[in-house]
């Protein structure tokens, strides 16, 4: 009898949450709802709102560089949404981007690979990274998965920052953005919400000797200018990985300058005067997992090109 | 790397055919081969051409971005085939081709 | 095709044709070697931002004067560089020219680039560029022998977040 009892509510628990959807991304929802309403509130109109989200701006700045009325979609192009002047570049150098030959290398690096075929069948998965694996009890990145599966097809990993990784994931993003898929996160179960948490907390918490936490600049600090960088938005930070950098670019012998998320992630904290976990490390995914999850329903729009 | 060849975009709209092409170099500058121990080496003459006669030409430097991009507009017509190629400081050459769509 | 045989500005005459490379109908390395090499002003061991003698020596070596008509050139360039690797850069005019030179003081050499405009041509080019420096760029555009400039200056910085 009891045991009869027990089954039905397990059902009518497992039902529920069917019904609702995962009850799991409860928190996660409000945290991304909240996030969305205070950067469009921010970017609505930046001159008038200067006391309140823009105090050390210069007049120029509000009044000749930054547009009004920037809305969720725009938010993915990172400070081109808001800074005229980079803009203008990020539109010239559109015409024809660099990128684009490493999205054929990265294609030839799929199709001559039987294992990376077996593995991914469909490349049009850029927006389902990263996700928790019930499982495995942990979080799984595009760059992680990837390098499973060549392991476990006997060949050589990648390395997860450049290289073959960042042509191969430019294929693939590519393919994903020509499918118009969007980012498309899930949180299905109380180990993957508190994965979700602790990305979080570590998004939120200060370290380093500057006491900069990555929301000082990316959620507050998000519009202002540190010398001659345009503090970019946390909304939109991972849609268009792997990402093109002019800096990379500049610096590659052969001009390549693409490189995944974790290259762009353990460079900024290094500069923030931290030690930057590791690429496969359980802080990094999780804190990948909490930060793709708030661009969830963004369109996929990688590679792209950045400063 | 892979393949050398230019990349090149062209579109025909009222007589005017503009042409974006992206060249395959690495552009040394003086500075960077000597830091890379390379010879220096860039691309030091491009020039496109439309059935045989000259669209597009510039003499060039290692101040052109690496994988140089040029844009330019010439009177043209859809399915004009471009022919554009290159030489370098030492000596390589390169053609490519595409047609205006 | 003998419209290219001289110049009618300053001293100026330069041959077309009989160029070493077989590609090249009008090569200005082989015609103006000198003006390839022709260094801008030094302070110290970086570049003098703040002087134009570089520039103008390049242009008197190419064309025999460095006297330009400001107007009828439109120059686009960044006012600041997302990044000095690949700065975008546009010269545009309506003028019916002969060449279109492109100068600046952000880099050892002063000369970035010499168009030679064929019969008819449309002045409209892009680039990108690399600049060392915050530095001035100069657009110079030859037509009917007289020399129209544009300038802009180009803010560009090193370093800068993300490894």
């Amino acid at each position: 009898m009891l045991s009869k009892i027990i089954k039905s509510s397990i059902i009518v628990a497992l039902a529920s949450t069917a019904m609702y959807g995962s009850s799991f991304n409860v928190q996660a929802e409000k945290d991304r709802k909240a996030l969305i309403k205070y950067f469009e509130d921010k970017f609505a109109d930046p001159d008038k709102n200067r006391n309140r989200f823009f105090p050390y701006s210069t007049d120029d700045e509000l009044k000749n560089n930054m547009p009004k009325n920037v809305k969720f979609e725009d938010f993915a192009i990172g400070n081109y949404a808001w800074s005229i002047q980079g803009k203008e570049q990020y539109d010239e150098i559109n015409e024809m981007p660099p990128y684009e030959d490493y999205i054929d290398i990265g294609e030839e690096i799929y199709t001559s690979s039987k294992v990376l075929q077996g593995c991914f069948p469909d490349v049009t998965i850029g927006g389902d990274y990263p996700y928790f694996s019930d499982k495995r009890g942990e979080i799984v990145t595009l760059g992680v998965a990837i390098n499973e599966c060549l392991t476990a097809g006997k060949q050589k990993p990648f390395n997860m920052k450049k290289g073959k990784m960042a042509h191969l994931q430019a294929y693939m993003v590519f393919q994903t953005r020509e499918a118009g898929k969007k980012t498309n996160i899930k949180i299905s179960s109380q180990a993957a919400s508190d994965a979700y948490e602790r990305g979080k907390e570590y998004y939120y918490s200060q370290k380093g000797y500057l006491k900069l936490s990555c929301a000082s600049c990316h959620v507050q600090g998000a519009g202002a200018r540190v010398r001659n960088e345009n503090l970019s938005q946390l909304l939109g930070h991972t849609t268009h990985w792997p990402a093109f950098r002019l800096k990379w670019g500049g610096k590659n012998v052969n001009g390549d300058g693409l490189g995944t998320v974790e290259r762009r992630v353990q460079g900024c904290i290094k500069d923030e005067g931290q030690v930057p976990p590791s690429v496969t490390s359980n802080e990094m995914k999780e804190l990948l997992y909490f930060m793709t999850y708030m661009s969830n329903d963004l369109n996929v729009d990688g590679p792209d090109i950045r400063k | 790397m892979a393949t050398k060849k230019t990349r090149i975009k062209a579109k025909a709209k009222n007589g005017i055919v503009t042409v974006m092409a992206l060249a395959k170099h690495p552009m040394y500058s003086g500075a960077e081969a000597k830091k890379l121990k390379v010879k220096q080496n860039f691309i030091t003459y491009l020039k496109a051409e439309v059935s045989g006669k000259i669209v597009y030409e510039v003499t060039s430097s290692q101040f052109f971005s690496k994988n140089p991009y040029l844009k330019f507009k010439y009177k043209g017509n859809k399915g004009d085939e471009i022919v554009i190629s290159w030489v370098d400081l030492l000596g390589n050459k390169n053609t490519s081709k595409s047609k205006a769509k | 095709m003998n419209r290219r045989k001289f110049i009618s500005i300053g001293l100026g005459v330069f041959v077309a044709a009989i160029i070493p490379s077989s590609l090249s109908a009008v090569n200005f390395r082989d015609t103006k070697p000198k003006a390839w090499s022709l260094m801008n002003p030094l302070k110290g061991k970086k570049v003098d931002a703040s002087s134009l003698n570089g520039i103008n020596s390049a242009m008197k070596e190419l064309y025999g004067t460095s006297t330009v008509i400001e107007g009828k050139v439109k120059l686009k360039a960044p006012d600041i560089a997302e990044n000095g690797a690949l700065v975008p850069i546009t010269i545009s005019s309506d003028l019916n020219a002969k060449t279109v030179a492109l100068f600046q003081n952000a880099n050892p050499e002063a000369t970035v680039a010499v168009f030679n405009v064929p019969a008819n041509g449309i002045v409209y080019y892009s680039l990108r560029i690399k600049m060392g420096q915050t530095g001035t760029v100069t657009a110079v555009v030859e037509s009917g022998g007289k020399l129209y400039s544009a300038t802009r200056v180009v803010k560009v910085t090193k370093g800068g977040c993300g490894g």
